[in-house]
């Protein structure tokens, strides 16, 4: 299997940029390499609401404009973000970082490098997608690790056994009964501690 | 016959001392040829005067001639560079200065400047028609020996990953430093291996080495070597079998779109007032070719924009054609890359090319190969030319 994606035929970019010859540009290239383009001015909230809902595979953004977020609030975005960057000041820049660009284009924008941030982007972003999978799992198992303790010091109170032999009966039940030692720590937690809120260490790393 | 000469100065930027020479003199010749075509021709209403400049094979020189040229000489319009690493360095001049940059060398792709116009063949012109060649008529398990800078490793990323699409394999892959010549660990795994066929992207005396190496060895095996694992390369061009030498340079395969041997009209007037121009430089081969074509395309498309002004002319390129010796080549004006002949040539002892498959049309640049039909891609691609076995 090939680790990188390096053809970008079909993908779909919604380009958000002001119309001018950075933005033709841009547009030529990536139709050259395959791409299917959407264009659409920063200010036309309704038709990047529109665009938005179509949906897009990746997203360029010009930092020069507009302040706050650099994501427009209209547009729910899961794909990776390409910054068009013109000023170089930290205040642009910032948003830049808030947004978790992939990869950037520096105006004026020429046809070296559009490749380049393209690969960058899409191979990032598919990385970070499976890094935070990853978190997700492992914060389900850190979560369902509280059960397990709590279900460790219950059979030690109940049964005057120490915290090793607790933890080997546990998972002797739970291999009888065929299931995960976590989720029969969480039942037996859950009926030992009924006051306990669900959920309450959920992730911090959603969108 | 004399004619109101308006004369307009371009530049020649060509490694004619240094390590790739040979190569430098015969692109240089290529177009010293056009350039006296194109002063003797009554129908155009200028002269070109060609300023040439030798940066020795030396990547530093690179910059400062270039600039010199643009800067000093006030040319817009130059032809040269044969290595990426040269052209990536000039770059930047061209942009700064409004220059356009006529690169007439078969390249590893993955580039559209905007002050380019490339007549060389791009991935999908040599690597892309090989593996198809060597799939369909010899197997698909390869071994991939180069040396070791850009253009091996990403024409054997190239080659890797089209055998794999097609069901084919690497059996092994190993790289050389430029230049190095010990080649006979490299020609024992390869002969332990048995692959179905060698792609060679090693260049100058390790090329020349390892076929003399990779011959001897198989032999000593009894072996027949190109029959039984030939050997495979890009460009593999006609001076450099001689090089390689009459016991060594038969029956390999090479891929490229010109060979001294092309049967067009063209091509016979242009390889017989090679010969009588240059005869102390042997065999025409495909650089030299490109840089023909460069220098009249350059010249038509001055001709077409009435002016040498670097967008006029970049804007008057796109889509010319031009009867090459190779056949009638076209500007993609979309990428300024041009439609060329991608052709399979099997050498002989006598330092020529038999060719053995061919494409029979143009085929369209594709320097990102992104049209190449693909496992994951089941599009038909413009630009995966279809080779025809022509005997």
């Amino acid at each position: 299997m090939r680790g990188t994606i390096q053809n970008f035929r079909g993908a779909r970019a919604l380009v958000v940029l002001y119309p001018g010859s950075d933005r033709d540009r841009l547009a030529t290239v990536l139709r050259r390499l395959g791409l299917l383009v959407g264009e659409v001015d920063p200010s036309d909230t309704e038709r990047l609401e529109i665009a938005g809902r179509d949906g897009f595979d990746v997203l360029v953004l010009d930092t020069d404009i507009g302040t706050g977020d650099l994501v427009p609030s209209v547009l729910a975005v899961d794909a990776p973000i390409i910054a068009v960057i013109g000023v170089e000041a930290p205040s642009r820049l910032t948003r830049a970082v808030n947004a978790r660009v992939a990869s950037h284009i520096v105006k004026p924008i020429r046809s070296s490098g559009i490749f380049p941030a393209l690969f960058l982007a899409f191979n990032e972003f598919n990385r970070r997608r499976r890094e935070r999978e990853f978190v997700l799992r492992l914060e389900a198992r850190v979560r369902q690790r509280r059960h397990v303790v709590k279900a460790i010091l219950a059979v030690c109170a109940e049964t005057g056994v120490d915290d090793e032999e607790a933890f080997r009966l546990l998972r002797r039940e739970s291999m009888r009964r065929r299931i995960s030692i976590e989720a029969l720590c969480q039942e037996i937690a859950a009926t030992t501690d009924a006051t306990e809120a669900p959920g309450e260490a959920a992730g911090s790393y959603g969108s | 016959m004399e004619r109101e000469s308006v004369v307009h100065d371009i530049g020649i930027l060509m490694s004619t001392t240094g390590s790739y020479r040979l190569i430098g003199e015969a692109m240089l010749a290529g177009a010293l040829l056009a350039v006296e075509e194109i002063n003797a021709a009554a129908d155009l209403p200028f002269h070109l005067n060609a300023k040439v400049v030798n940066p020795g094979g030396v990547l530093e020189n690179y910059a400062p001639a270039a600039k010199s040229l643009l800067t000093e000489d006030k040319v817009t319009h130059i032809v040269g560079c044969y290595t990426s690493s040269s052209r990536k360095e000039v770059l930047p001049l061209f942009e700064k200065n409004d220059g356009l940059l006529w690169y007439p060398s078969h390249y590893e792709g993955f580039e559209t400047s905007e002050n380019v116009v490339y007549t060389g063949a791009s991935p999908n012109h040599h690597v892309i028609p090989l593996s198809d060649f060597m799939v369909a008529n010899c197997g698909g398990r390869a071994w991939l020996v180069g040396s070791n800078y850009i253009w091996a490793w990403e024409n054997n990323r190239i080659m890797r990953e089209s055998l794999v699409d097609a069901g084919g394999r690497v059996l092994g892959e190993r790289y050389l430093p430029v230049g190095e010549t010990d080649v006979a660990a490299i020609v024992d795994q390869i002969l332990a291996a048995k692959p179905d066929f060698v792609f060679n992207t090693l260049i100058g005396d390790s090329s020349y080495m390892f076929f003399r190496e990779f011959r001897r060895a198989a032999e000593a095996l009894g072996m027949d070597q190109p029959a039984e694992i030939p050997v495979v390369s890009c460009s593999l061009a006609e001076p450099e079998l001689a090089a390689i030498g009459p016991e060594a340079c038969d029956g390999h395969l090479s891929s490229s779109v010109y060979f001294e041997s092309v049967d067009t009209p063209e091509n016979r007037q242009f390889v017989s007032r090679w010969h009588q121009r240059f005869p102390e430089l042997g065999a025409c081969s495909a650089d030299a070719e490109a840089t023909y074509i460069a220098v009249h395309l350059l010249a038509m498309a001055i001709g077409r924009a009435g002016t040498t002004e670097m967008a006029a002319v970049r804007e008057a390129v796109g889509g010319l054609q031009f009867a090459a010796p190779q056949g009638c080549v076209q500007v993609d004006p979309e990428n300024r890359h041009c439609y060329l002949y991608p052709r399979i040539g099997r050498s002989r002892r006598d330092g020529g090319f038999d060719i053995i498959a061919d494409a029979g049309t143009a085929t369209r640049p594709d320097p990102y190969l992104v049209w190449r039909e693909t496992q994951d891609s089941a599009q038909a691609g413009g630009g995966r030319p279809r080779l025809k076995v022509v005997s």
